[in-house]
């Protein structure tokens, strides 16, 4: 009995840690995080510094480095799957982390130049003309109103 | 905005927004200068700046960016038509125009 006993704990020793006490693989969801605060603190927070508008120069690193921590989830996942779970968790955190990184670097420097070419109307401009329209407490504003003055006038989106 | 009025000079920001929007906007931000409601975007085609297509929710298009500066006597002597929507003109910019006018 004895001899064979030990050879079942000898195969026990060589098998793979049990599921339920690997480790849990902490940057699987940290990496994406770090990325969606990465992107989403750009909009709510970083675009009010021209600065670090123009060009977002906290966002990405931030960005980048949750695709980073993301990657060591990867290598973690597969390269020591003795010790960590969730390899479909791994691949999947890092396709969302490598989408938002596309997107908001798609959106920072492609898609904010999408507008139309400066028309001829514009460019020909030497007299602003005339108008008329109501300000925000429905007050009528005249371009006239401002003749022996120096004006900026600007044209902005809005929020419609 | 004291520096520009220092100046002897205004500011009118024209949009598609109509006058309630821009009080909301004006009071949360503190604006102390004339958001101008052009919901049919008739200044902005007077002005060339019409974005067609970009406003899928309403029936008017939306300004693309611009800004210009115009002396005393409405004479536009400066203009900015930036190519992004992200990057905004910085008011030094404009008050150093502005310095340069009579």
């Amino acid at each position: 009995m004895l001899p064979s006993m030990s050879l079942k704990n000898k195969k026990s020793a060589v098998s793979v840690t049990p599921l339920s006490i690997r480790r849990r693989n902490h940057s699987v969801w940290l990496g994406p995080l770090i990325v969606f605060l990465g992107a989403v603190s750009y909009f709510i927070y970083f675009a009010q510094f021209p600065v670090l508008r123009d060009f977002p120069w906290i966002n990405f690193p931030v960005v980048f480095l949750g695709c980073w921590v993301n990657l060591i989830a990867i290598k973690r996942a597969f390269g020591r799957s003795d010790l960590y779970r969730g390899k479909l968790m791994a691949v999947l955190s890092m396709a969302f982390s490598i989408l938002l990184t596309s997107l908001f670097a798609g959106y920072v420097g492609y898609i904010s130049y999408q507008l139309p070419a400066p028309t001829e109307t514009t460019r020909g401009l030497s007299i602003a003309p005339e108008f008329v329209l109501s300000d925000q407490n429905g007050q009528e504003v005249g371009l006239s109103d401002f003749r022996g003055k120096k004006l900026i006038i600007t044209f902005y989106r809005g929020h419609w | 905005m004291d520096e520009i009025r220092a100046l002897d000079s205004e500011v009118l920001a024209i949009s598609i927004d109509a006058p309630e929007q821009s009080r909301k906007l004006a009071v949360k931000k503190r604006l102390s200068f004339s958001l101008l409601s052009d919901p049919e975007a008739q200044v902005i085609e007077l002005f060339g700046l019409r974005h067609p297509g970009a406003n899928p929710m309403g029936e008017a298009d939306i300004a693309r960016p611009a800004t210009f500066i115009l002396d005393r006597e409405g004479n536009i002597v400066w203009k900015i038509i930036p190519d992004n929507w992200r990057i905004r003109i910085r008011p030094q910019t404009l008050i150093d125009q502005l310095g340069l006018i009579e």
